[in-house]
């Protein structure tokens, strides 16, 4: 049966990913209401990436290490497991605290990031990094699923 | 969290912190079996871990270091050490893949 935890884990981590490319593009060329934006987006990016996060675990702890990764070990694309999803669910946990750290630059700098064009394209390049990581991850997320649907055919036929 | 320079400060060691439970723990059985008993799952209990010491370090840097303003090079130094994690934890991936 289709697990609606693993929809709802990519939906808010592809959310929160785009929210960072958001708070990004706000941060191109700043002004008081488009910083105002920008945090505000970037506590939303946050909270998704956090929630991703808890429901992305309780689905791997729950399911998928009993259901999916022996399913994907067994089979010939086992490096889907190995590889992908080791590195994913290690990786992912940068992603919540790169989050807090660019949500509170832009709380604790709001003048700076005005006057200040190199610390503005600094944090511009850390929300556009969140936004490449969490692109990453969800590309991950479909070569597992993909992976395991394999392994899944091949053990039905 | 005011101290900005702490919290990058706190990101940085955060990022090598995971980067080491993840490769220390695949190297060292005991020691994954060992994390894994403070919860019922490593992988959480690198998480929790995760969760704290960023916290924990973030109120020592705090103490420590005041009235520091963060200039561009410290944020592009947290995606330095952001960058050089990922790669570590997929390239140790990879090499465990591909050596056994």
């Amino acid at each position: 049966m289709i697990n609606p935890l693993i929809g709802i884990h990519a939906a808010l981590g592809e959310l929160g990913s785009i929210l960072f490319l958001w708070v990004a593009i706000e941060l191109f060329n700043p002004t008081d209401k488009r910083i105002k934006r920008a945090k505000f987006v970037a506590l939303l990016g946050f909270i998704f990436l956090f929630l991703s996060w808890i429901i992305g675990g309780y689905y791997y702890v729950k399911f998928y290490g009993l259901d999916v990764k022996p399913l994907i070990k067994e089979s010939s694309a086992s490096w889907a497991h190995l590889i992908v999803m080791e590195t994913k669910e290690h990786v992912f946990l940068l992603l919540p605290v790169l989050s807090l750290l660019t949500y509170f630059m832009i709380k604790n700098s709001k003048n700076e990031l005005l006057k200040n064009n190199k610390l503005k394209n600094s944090v511009v390049t850390l929300s556009f990094l969140i936004f490449l990581i969490g692109m990453s991850m969800a590309f991950m997320g479909y070569l597992i699923s993909s992976a395991a649907r394999l392994a899944l055919e091949v053990k039905v036929l | 969290m005011k101290n900005s320079f702490s919290l990058i400060i706190s990101t940085i060691l955060t990022s090598i912190l995971i980067v080491f439970l993840t490769i220390y723990s695949e190297l060292n059985e005991s020691f994954k079996k060992y994390i894994a008993n403070f919860t019922t799952h490593h992988w959480i209990s690198k998480s929790i871990l995760t969760i704290i010491l960023f916290i924990v370090f973030y109120l020592i840097f705090s103490l420590l270091i005041k009235n520091t303003k963060v200039k561009p090079k410290h944020i592009y130094l947290v995606i330095l050490f952001t960058i050089l994690s990922y790669l570590a934890i997929l390239g140790f991936f990879v090499l465990e893949f591909l050596t056994n």
